[in-house]
């Protein structure tokens, strides 16, 4: 398994817009475990941080949240992707993949 | 638009942010919570589940920071954080808060006050187009003085300029509408020359402007009237123009109505081509003020050159002075009136009675307002008129205020001048001002107002960084701070408060004694009765009453019928009003031998029988003035004042008093026999009382009489029953200038009411800020000492010895500025000189009066520190940072 690495700058929130694209909604708990998971222990993530980055999406309109009931019967607030979020989503992944190719050419070419 | 939802969500987070952050940290409770029981699951025990859980989570204080950054904008937040910070510390100390933002507010005050009075002076745009280009021409003697140019050498002038700048004249007069079945009124006018209104680029509203046919000798005459006229008199007749009115009983064809707010050269309401000014004017050469339009590209200076060359050139008898005795000066328009070159304006300067000059509105409101203070003049006037009950009750309490606004509604449809009078000769110096002139507030002043309001409030914040960025760095550096650093402060602190002292006494001391001066003013003309008592003016314009026989036959109608009608009890013909309007003569009793130049001077004033009796006074000794007293007796009444002054308390009835005219030094000298002693009433606005000799009053010197009345109790009739009289007699002379013998003694303590006001005005400021000093500089020192006050307190010390410990300097201080604030005083009530009346700085209870005001503001400004030092417990005070 390869060691543990930061999250790569401006990732985390594609990362959040993609899980709860793929889950529906969910607390902050419920989405970075999904991210820890999918990781596979790749990825040193302070779950922390996912609160913040959640704010700024709300404030950006692609997320929004209710307060709700989790599994274990315990206050907790609900996180959903937008229609706005969707879009967005879309649009960076997109930006990512076709980043993803050029750096992926580029290091084959070079070896 | 995602930016600026951001920007709008962050904006909202401000305000949320307590709220948030407690959501955020249930939402992390509940977050470790999930984790720890997960771990706890997997086969953690309980506490190294929290452990691991906290480590996968983060720090929770930094994540709860880097939320607070993302809820709100960090830097709007540390300035609200500052301003939380501020307001608990201004609430901890609220009488210093209040104390200071006083101080603050009074400065702004007062700053934002002299602005908008400077601004409505200089700054303020004229309101012509390209106004900047404006210009007025003005003539001085070596002396500084103002002189009038011809129309000869304005003429010379407009010719040398040509090219360079277009050039007008007007001269200003006194214009009396009649004719229409509406009474006869008068209203302040000018004669200009054609080109004036296309110069300023001004066109009337309704009609025509004037041509230059109109200017021709021998041309039909024609009027242009001004908007209030055409509204007030002609009900806002939109078929004026064409229509025959009577101009200074002359027929003339309005041919255009001027636009709303417009009174140009000064504060016209009617205009005439200068042209007639000849006609209306007895002076051989009419004298004009000339005004004018620079054309582009033409400087101040360029132009100003070109007029000085064609004055060089020009011919000795159009000159105003001989050659090198006078010069004249190309300025802009407010410049010439407002700025540093001392002159008087064309309204000051209107022929004959209208000497007088100013006005009982001036007194009450901005001249010459042609916004909404003209509209609330208006509105009263047309209250009064249309409420004559209403008007009648406010009257009944006697009020000024509610007397004027009455006889403004009364007086203007009945014909008479809105204008009361004030000598132009007086020494207050205060004039008319143009009708474009006026103090309001408009975003410059609102922008000056915040500009200063920030400085302020930046420069107060400063200091306070200053002082802690100085502090930190003493504590690092000791060695690097001079030790005199604090004292040095101290002693700028200590002399700030001596000068503040000094001039709050000064100003006060100024203050005293002149509302003392105003009171004494107001009890010295209590004398006479003022109730139901009225005056009025006529002119009789020498055209149609060339000769004395003429005046004489007129006057002597007009009394008979006054005294004809049953709501007029008394009414008299003076040639002045009673406190203002003197004819200056020298005075000698007996046969002395001194030159008359040498004699005392004393006031002459021309009376009718019943003076006296109208103004409810009688006689003292002697006789009064009857009417088998020709005109030409060689009879006088003196006043007290003369008999002290100038008899030296010696019998004058019965002795010669000779006068001589001293405007016209080899005049022959008029011996008048005493026939009585009247009780004294002061004919100049200066003083409590001076020398005044009564005689007959002859219409020979001029047409310009001063009707005096007192009613049977129905003012409205009686004043109606004058006007009714007047117009009987002539229908296009009016009875103008009706005011209360009231206002008019008002009128004649104007200088010193205003003066005195705002100098009390300044002065309660000044003692304000005083006190506030004084305040604050000793509970500085009451908060740095209050260690050293402990240590003394448990040593044993007094709490009399703490205090003069303590607040001792700065009383010394506030002391010794008292004490040269006096000597200010004392310098200032001597320059003030005549101004002052039966009072002086050095009375006993004018220096009481000061003293104690100051005392008592000192006592109020150290009671709440001398308390703080009392209450300090040497327990507490040791354990003080």
């Amino acid at each position: 398994m390869a060691p543990d690495s930061e999250v790569p700058y401006g990732t985390l929130d594609l990362m959040v817009l993609k899980t709860l694209d793929g889950m529906g909604p969910l607390h902050g708990y419920g989405i970075a475990r999904r991210i820890e998971q999918v990781a596979d222990g790749a990825l040193a993530l302070n779950q922390g941080t996912i609160y913040p980055a959640l704010l700024r999406l709300q404030q950006k309109g692609w997320v929004s949240s209710e307060w709700g009931t989790s599994e274990n019967n315990r206050r907790a607030r609900y996180y959903a992707i937008t229609p706005a979020g969707r879009r967005q989503l879309a649009a960076e992944a997109e930006t990512w993949a076709r980043t993803v190719s050029i750096v992926s050419r580029l290091l084959d070419s070079e070896s | 638009m995602t930016t600026l939802r951001l920007l709008v969500a962050k904006f909202a987070g401000l305000f949320t942010s307590r709220r948030a952050d407690r959501e955020l940290v249930e939402e992390m409770d509940a977050h470790l919570a999930s984790l720890t029981d997960d771990l706890v699951a997997s086969g953690m025990s309980p506490a190294d589940a929290r452990l691991a859980a906290r480590r996968a989570f983060g720090n929770t204080d930094r994540i709860r920071a880097l939320y607070r950054d993302q809820l709100g904008l960090p830097a709007a937040d540390a300035v609200m954080q500052d301003l939380r910070i501020a307001a608990r510390g201004a609430l901890a100390a609220p009488g210093f808060s209040l104390a200071a933002s006083g101080a603050l507010g009074i400065g702004l005050g007062v700053a934002t006050l002299i602005f908008t009075i400077l601004y409505g002076m200089n700054l303020r745009p004229l309101p012509f187009a390209s106004p900047e280009q404006i210009v007025g021409l003005r003539v001085f003697d070596t002396r500084g003085r103002v002189l009038f140019p011809s129309v000869d050498l304005y003429e010379v002038w407009r010719n040398a300029i040509e090219g360079h700048a277009t050039l007008s004249a007007s001269k200003d007069a006194s214009m009396t509408l009649s004719g229409g079945g509406v009474a006869a009124e008068r209203y302040g006018g000018s004669f200009i020359t054609a080109n004036t209104f296309g110069m300023l680029g001004v066109s009337p509203m309704l009609g025509r402007d004037f041509r230059t046919d109109d200017e021709r000798p021998g041309a039909a005459p024609v009027v242009i009237l001004g908007h209030q006229v055409w509204r007030s008199r002609y009900g806002s007749d939109t078929q004026i123009v064409g229509r025959t009115v009577r101009v200074g009983g002359q027929a003339a064809t309005v041919v255009g109505v001027m636009p709303p707010g417009f009174r140009f050269p000064f504060q016209s309401d009617v205009w005439q081509p200068l042209g007639h000014a000849a006609n209306s004017d007895s002076a051989t050469r009419v004298q004009v003020s000339v005004t004018g339009r620079l054309s582009a590209g033409t400087s101040l200076e360029r132009a100003q050159a070109i007029v000085a060359a064609a004055s060089q050139g020009a011919a000795t008898d159009v000159a105003p002075a001989p050659r090198g005795q006078w010069r004249v000066t190309v300025r802009q328009l407010n410049d010439m009136y407002f700025g540093s070159s001392p002159g008087i304006p064309p309204a000051a300067r209107r022929g004959g009675a209208d000497r007088l000059a100013d006005s009982v509105r001036q007194r009450g409101q901005p001249p010459g307002r042609t916004g909404p203070g003209a509209r609330t003049r208006d509105l009263r006037a047309g209250r009064a008129r249309s409420q004559p009950g209403a008007a009648r009750l406010a009257t009944a309490r006697r009020g000024s205020r509610a007397r004027r606004s009455r006889l403004r509604g009364r007086a203007r449809p009945c014909g008479t001048g809105r204008r009361l009078v004030r000598p132009r000769t007086s020494a207050t110096g205060l004039r008319t001002l143009p009708y474009w002139t006026h103090f309001s507030f408009d975003w410059r002043v609102y922008l000056f107002l915040g500009v200063i309001g920030t400085g302020a409030v930046l420069l107060a914040s400063l200091a306070p960084i200053l002082h802690v960025t100085g502090s930190r760095g003493r504590a690092r550096h000791p060695s690097l701070v001079p030790t005199s650093a604090t004292s040095s402060r101290q002693r700028a602190g200590n002399l700030l408060l001596t000068v503040q002292f000094a001039l709050t006494l000064t100003m006060l001391g100024a203050a005293t004694v002149l509302v003392r001066s105003a009171a004494a003013l107001q009890s010295a003309d209590r004398v006479v009765a003022f109730d139901h008592a009225w005056t009025g003016r006529i002119d009789l314009p020498p055209g149609r009453y060339p000769t004395a026989g003429d005046r004489e036959r007129f006057l002597d109608r007009l009394r008979a019928a006054l005294r004809g009608r049953r709501e007029i009890e008394a009414s008299t013909i003076a040639s002045a009003y009673p406190f203002i309007g003197t004819e200056d003569r020298h005075v000698a009793l007996g046969s002395e031998g001194a030159a008359p130049s040498e004699w005392p001077s004393a006031a002459q004033v021309g009376i009718d029988p019943h003076y006296f009796d109208t103004l409810g006074l009688p006689l003292e000794q002697g006789r009064n003035v009857t009417s088998h007293d020709a005109p030409s007796a060689t009879i006088a009444i003196v006043n007290r004042t003369f008999v002290t002054r100038i008899a030296r308390d010696a019998e004058v009835l019965g002795r010669t008093v000779r006068l001589s005219d001293p405007r016209r030094p080899g005049s022959p000298v008029e011996a008048l026999t005493i026939v009585g002693i009247a009780p004294s009433i002061r004919q100049g606005p200066m003083s409590d009382a001076q020398p005044v000799v009564y005689r007959p009053f002859s219409s020979q010197a001029s047409g310009q009489a001063i009707l005096l009345l007192r009613s049977d109790g129905r003012d409205d009739a009686a004043l109606s029953a004058a006007r009714d009289v007047v117009a009987q007699l002539d229908p296009d002379l009016p009875l103008f200038d009706v005011v209360a013998l009231e206002d008019i003694s008002e009128f004649a303590r104007w200088t010193h009411r205003i003066v005195s006001t705002i100098l009390a005005a300044f002065a309660a400021v000044a003692l304000l800020l005083a006190a506030i000093g004084l305040y604050a500089v000793a509970s500085f020192s009451v908060s740095k000492e209050v260690r050293t006050i402990g240590i003394r307190r448990a040593l044993g010390a007094t709490g009399a010895h703490i205090a003069a410990a303590t607040l001792g300097p700065a009383s010394r201080y506030a002391a010794l500025g008292a004490c040269v604030g006096l000597g200010g005083a004392v310098a200032i009530s001597s320059a003030m000189g005549s101004l002052l009346i039966g009072t002086r700085i050095t009375d006993p209870s004018v220096l009481t009066a000061i003293v104690g005001l100051m005392g008592a503001t000192v006592l109020l400004a150290m009671a709440v520190p001398l308390r703080r030092t009392l209450r300090i417990d040497p327990a507490e005070a040791l354990r003080h940072d």
